[in-house]
Order: structure tokens, then sequence, then C-alpha cells
């Protein structure tokens, strides 16, 4: 009985362990998390997410005018070096950065309202 | 069921062998099936570990006293319920726990990293391969918790009488699977360094995120086991900087600078070679406190999973950080930033601060405590150093922290100028004020508890500020004001999930400060019927009444308490002496409010019912053990998936996705 109780908690892993090379599927080695895109869409998120801080930091209060302002400008810039090394056309480039205007303001609009304008 | 257990240990010693090998070999190689044929493998050993966990558990039900492990920490008269106590309480049973943690929780973030970090994750899993062998090879060859007696006794030798208690249930599992499970986050970090991608951040989330649930645990431990200390080992206090306790504070202070500076590599691309500084820092203390609790050479109150093998622990530890550095500076190159620090008034650079004064408390916290070892190798005499040198060195320094908590979140990143740092402070700083001007009228004559309360004040006013712009703006667009907070805080949650933590700790520091600074105790000899008073209290001693237990003599006093005219209550204090321990386990008297706890606690009893009590008023106590649920509300709602709000801001360009396809 303990012989039998052996050969089966043996074989079980050995079972799954062998599983990967039986299996003959023809996976290969994965993309590279680390592709170059990877790397640029980590950059794009992290400068979309400092210009959501720093709209929600100015809404709340917390932000002078001129820090917002030089914040934004910093953050714009290195969303528009991602898009520029991802060799977007002008008019799409010119597009997205609009769009992260709009969609900056309507950030702080959605999330305080219209008095934090003030 | 016995044998078949230890053959699942032996079992699963082998396929974790095997999988930390194929693993390496997978990823070097970049072989597909050999990395997916070790993390299948890998899969299989928590199953064997349940397997043999569920044979030592049998044993305890049935009272197999023919395993050494359950003749050792169970008896006849222990209720089952104490069984899930006793299959840790020792040595062998805590390391098939710890096995069992470090299996578990491996795999399934084996499973959460394999998409996300394909070419990280081989190296990863093998580390936390070769972790769990290492636990799984001491356990098997050197403390068997399924090893047979020659003999089986007719009884066991019974559990421990200081681990019969509530709190035992939960503190020492977190406590342990906290420090196992910082192995995760070093694990995913080495895995990364390793495959040349600890410079590339992508592994930063995945840590992050094993990283805070490895905080929260040690958190919970920590708070439970203070918990503990204060209501079972009876002398009034909850913290008493002992080694163990020291062990398990080191660790999570290093955690505590990882989680937070983990953030600026994930927005800014900075502090790269130091985030991974921190996590082979925060291991190797977390191997420090298994060497501490596994017979350390520093003396300590935690004698129970005390054992002979504790250098093999220091070996590991010694063995893991020479490896690691060595990884590092293999692949120091890799690990530079692609940011610089834009101001010295920054978000970023109050990270840093705060990583600075938590890694100078755990330091000093290290240096206190393996002080008697250096001071017995130079003297000869073993010098150990209290409370007042902890209290003194690292309560300036826990001070600074708390107002940095306070100042931080508050700083924009990148940079502020001094308008926006007036604007952000204002609030706070008024709230400071208040704090200490409250505290200064309620009986605070101390300067530095006054700046205490004033730094806890200045956190907990900044937090407040902005929930209560951020709630009273939407209410002004039409939501109700319960609607408005919760709108607030579900739109970005892991913010206010942080300052939801922040709270926590706030509350954790009004307790400490609090109780620190005034505390009053009496020790008082009476007789039944005396009374005696301590601060607003009055208090009858009733009397004493004797009883014999299976296990222990049992003497409980009773007090009749009285707070100004008022009765409070009847409140009863006991003292258990276990003969076949030689321990005396006592039980304190509290009264827990959020205000004060009295605490009665026995000294010692007379023939003539005649005994001596310490008293004691402790402020605000009650507010520590209320801070446990609020750093799990705050960890919880910080890590529970986002969907974002803006979608089209933070989809990539159209372009770019057309390139990736």
């Amino acid at each position: 009985m303990l012989t039998l109780i052996a050969i089966l908690l043996a074989l079980i892993p050995a079972v799954v362990i062998a599983y990967p090379f039986l299996r003959r599927s023809n996976s290969e080695w994965q993309d590279d998390e680390s592709a170059p895109l990877a790397t640029l869409e980590r950059r794009w998120d992290a400068a979309l997410a400092g210009i959501r801080s720093a709209e929600l930091e100015y809404a709340v209060g917390s932000l002078a005018e001129e820090d917002y302002r030089w914040l934004r400008r910093q953050y714009m810039r290195e969303a528009a070096q991602v898009m520029r090394a991802m060799e977007l056309e002008h008019e799409q480039e010119e597009a997205m950065l609009a769009q992260i205007e709009a969609e900056a303001r309507g950030v702080r609009e959605r999330v305080l309202g219209d008095e934090t304008q003030s | 069921m016995i044998e078949a257990g230890q053959m699942a240990l032996v079992i699963a010693l082998v396929v974790t062998a095997y999988a930390a090998a194929a693993s390496f070999v997978g990823g070097w190689r970049r072989r597909p099936d050999l990395t997916a044929s070790a993390r299948y493998g890998f899969y299989c050993v928590p199953l064997l570990l349940l397997l043999s966990t569920a044979a030592l558990i049998y044993a305890f039900v049935t009272r197999d006293f023919s395993v050494r492990y359950v003749a050792e920490n169970s008896s006849i008269a222990m209720p089952h319920i104490y069984t899930w106590v006793a299959f840790y309480a020792g040595n062998a049973g805590s390391l098939l726990y710890l096995a069992l943690v470090i299996a578990a929780v491996s795999a399934v973030a084996a499973l959460t990293i394999r998409k996300r970090l394909p070419h990280t994750t081989p190296f990863a899993l093998g580390t936390m391969a070769l972790v769990l062998l290492f636990f799984l090879a001491v356990m098997i060859f050197l403390a068997n918790p399924l090893d047979r007696l020659e003999f089986a006794p007719a009884d066991g030798q019974g559990i421990n009488p200081l681990l019969i208690h509530f709190g035992m249930f939960i503190h020492p599992p977190l406590q342990m699977a906290g420090l196992a499970l910082v192995a995760v986050p070093f694990s995913i970090a080495m895995g990364a360094l390793i495959a040349r991608r600890g410079g590339r951040d992508e592994w930063v989330d995945l840590g992050r995120l094993w990283g805070m649930v490895s905080w929260l645990i040690l958190t919970m431990g920590l708070l439970l086991g203070s918990w503990w200390a204060y209501t079972i080992l009876g002398w009034g206090g909850y913290w008493a900087w002992d080694p163990v306790e020291n062990s398990a504070l080191m660790p999570w202070l290093a955690m505590t600078a990882f989680v937070h500076s983990i953030m600026v590599q994930k927005r800014r691309g900075m502090f790269r070679m130091w985030n991974m500084a921190l996590i082979i820092v925060a291991f190797t203390l977390a191997q420090m406190g298994m060497f501490i609790n596994r017979g350390g050479p520093v003396p300590s109150v935690h004698s129970f999973a005390q054992s002979t093998m504790g250098w093999l622990f220091l070996a590991f530890m010694a063995g893991t950080l020479l490896l690691s550095v060595g990884v590092f500076l293999w692949r120091y190159e890799s690990l530079r930033s692609r940011a610089r620090l834009d101001g010295i008034v920054s978000r970023e650079s109050a990270f840093l601060g705060q990583n600075i004064l938590f890694l100078a408390v755990a330091f000093v916290t290290l240096w206190g405590t393996i002080f008697p070892v250096f001071s017995e190798a130079a003297e000869g005499t073993v010098v150990t150093v209290g409370q007042p040198f902890f209290n003194r060195v690292n309560g300036p320094l826990l001070l600074a922290i708390v107002m940095l908590m306070g100042v931080g979140p508050l700083l924009p990143w990148r940079r502020s100028g001094g308008r926006s740092l007036m604007r952000a402070l204002r609030v706070p700083l008024a709230a400071a004020a208040v704090a200490a001007g409250v505290a200064i009228l309620i009986g605070a004559r101390q300067p530095v508890a006054a700046v205490a309360f004033a730094a806890v004040g200045l956190a907990v006013g900044g937090i407040l500020h902005e929930w209560f712009r951020g709630t009273r703006s939407r209410h002004r667009r039409g939501e109700s004001y319960p609607t408005a907070l919760f709108n607030l805080l579900a739109g970005n949650r892991p913010r206010y999930g942080g300052y939801i933590v922040h709270l926590g700790i706030s509350m954790l520091a009004v307790g400490a400060i609090a109780s620190s600074f005034y505390s009053v105790q009496r020790d008082i000899a009476m007789k039944p019927n005396d009374v005696a008073a301590l601060g607003d209290y009055t208090f009858k001693y009733i009397g004493v009444r004797h009883t014999a237990q299976p296990d222990s003599m049992q003497s409980t006093a009773a007090f009749d308490v009285y707070k100004g005219s008022g009765f409070v209550g009847r409140m009863e204090a006991y003292r258990a002496f276990y003969p076949d321990f030689r321990i005396a386990s006592t039980q304190g008297a509290i009264r827990s409010t959020p205000i004060e706890d009295f605490y009665i606690v026995p000294s010692e009893f007379g023939d003539d019912g005649q005994a001596v009590f310490r008293v004691l008023i402790n402020p605000m106590v009650w507010w520590m053990w209320a801070s446990g649920p609020v750093f799990a509300l705050g960890i919880l709602i910080g890590l529970w998936p986002q969907r974002q709000p803006a979608p089209a801001m933070l989809r990539m360009p159209r372009g770019a996705q057309a390139a990736r396809a």
C-alpha cells in the first residue's frame, strides 16, 4: 500500500513536469517584455500619470500656478518625446497633444468640479 | 497517513530542486519547454506540502504521540481548537508552515508574473525555489515534523501555555508569513536583475504589489504580537524592544521604505539601484529575523521557537546576501536611472529622506539587538541594550518619519516652489498647531510630546483637508456627501488607499505617543477588601480564587472598579502557573476605551489572600489596536484593480499600436 502511495505521489508531479516536453506545441520564447515599444509605453504612462497628478494637485490647491505650468510643460515634453520616438506623423502628434490637454482638463473637472477652476 | 506525508515532503524537496535548476537553465538557454516544466513542477509543491500538513494535523487530532512533534507540542488535555497553534508552536512544525506558505504564495506569484514578465519569471521562480529548497532541506534533514518516536508515550508534553491565547491563532502565522513573503518581491527583483531587466522598470508594478502584500502581513503580525504581549505577558506594555520583536520590526522598516521608494521608480524611472539595495536589505533582515527566532545568540522572551539550528539560518542569510550583492554588482550598469532629481523640495526628495530615516531606525535597532554579541566578544561580558537606548535614539527618528509622512504626500512630484509649499502646508500646519494646543490644554507638559502630537496633526490635517475639498467640490455638483467621498476615493485608489494607511499609522502613533509619555503606574500590596486609587479610578480588591486546572494552578483576583463616583464594573485578572513548563502566565484585567486603558495585573499572591498588583492607566492604547483594520482597508483599496476614468488619455497613440502590430 505504501509503495503504491509513493508511486502515485511521485508519478503526479513527474507527469506534470514532463507535460511541456510531451505536448509538442510550437511554443517559442515570448516577446521581450522590455521591447522598445513596451519601454515607450511605460514612459507614456508615466508622463500621463504626471499630468493627471499635476492637474489634481493644482485643483486641490496644493500647487501654485507657476509650478503647475512648469510641471505640465515637463510632462508634455516627455509625452511628445515618446510620440516622436514612435515616429508618428506630425498631425497625429498634434492631435494627441491636443487630446491630452482636453482630457487633462476633463480629469480636473470630473474629479473636483467647477469650484477648482478658481 | 504519516508515511504519506513524509513521502510528500521528500518528493516536494526533489521537485523544488528540479524547479530551481530547470528555471535557471531554461531562462538562461531560452528554453520555454524547460521553464514551463519547472513552473508546472513548482505548482505541485504546495499540494504536496498540503498533504504533509494534513498528515501532521491528522496526527494531532488523533493524538498520535508516536509522532515526536505531536508528543512534544500537545497532550490529551489540550483542546482540539489549539491544534492549529500546536502546528507551528515548535521549530519543526513552524518550518513546515513556512515552507507551505512560501510554496503557495510563490506559486501564486509565478502565476501573476509569468505573462507580464516572461523573461524575468524563470529567474524569479528559480530564486523562490532556492529559498524554498533551503527551508525544505533544513526541515527534512534536521527537524522533520513527521518523524516518529521509537516508543509512543501515553501522553504528550502539552502546548506552551503562553501560546494559549486568541492572538496566537493569528499572530505567529502572520508574522512568519510576513517574513517569508519578503522572498517574493525579492525574487522578482533578483529575477529582473539577472534577466538584465532591472533597469527597465517593468518589474516595478508586480514588485510593488507583492511588496505591499508582504508589508501588510508583516504589519498585522507586528500589531497582533504587540496586542498579545499587552494582554498576556502581563507587564503593562506592548513593545519591549526584545530581540525577536526587533527582528520582525527591521524587515518591516525596510519594506516600508521599499514600497514608497518603488513609486519613484514607477513614476520617474529613478532610484533603480536604491530599490534593488532596499529589497536586498529587507530580505536579509527577514532572514536575520528567522535566525534570531531559531536559536540566535541574543537573549529573548520569545523562547518557544528556539532551536540549535540558528547557525544554518545565519549561513543562509550570509549566503543570500553575498549572492544578491554579487548579482547587483554584476548587473550594476543596467540600473542607471533615466531621470534626475529636479528639485530638493519634491515628493521624490521626501521619499528619499523618509527612506533614509527608515533605514536609520532599522540599523539602530539592528545595532541594539546584536550589541550583546559584540560586547561578549570584545569584553567577555554580555551587555544588553534596553528600552532607554532605543527610545532615545529611535524616538526622534520615528517622529521625523511621522512629520515627513505629513509633508511628503502634499509635495508635487519633481519640484515645488515656495508658494506651492505654503499652499500645500498652510492647513496641515494649522492642524498641527491645533493638535499641539489641544495636547497642551489637556495636560501635555513635555514639549517633545506636544511636538509629536503636532506631527500627527500635520499628517491627519493634510489628508482630511484634501478629502474635504474633493468631497465638497463633488457635493456642489449634486452628489450627496457619502457618495462624493466614495467617488473621490474610488477615483484614485492607490493615492487614497495610501492616505488611509497613513491614517492608520497616525492612529498607531497617537497610541504610542500618549502611552509612552503619559502612562501612570503603581505597584500596590493589597489585602481583600482594601481600596486603592490611581488617577480618577478607585478600585476595591474583592479577593482571590484559587482553582486547580488539569495542567495548571490558577489564581484569579477580582476587583470592583469605579471611575469618579460611577461604577465601571467588576474586573478579573489571573495568574496561572504551569508546573510542567515552569512557566507563569498572567492575564491582566483591562478596561479599554478610546481615551485610556485601566489595567490591573497581579505580580504575586500571598497565602492569606494578600497580593501585589501593578496598576496602570495607559492613555489611548485602544487606537493602536483599532489601526489594524484601517491598514487592511487602505492596502485593499490601494491594490484593488482600477479601470482608469480617462481611457483615451491612457491609451497608446494609434500609430504606436499599429507599429506594434
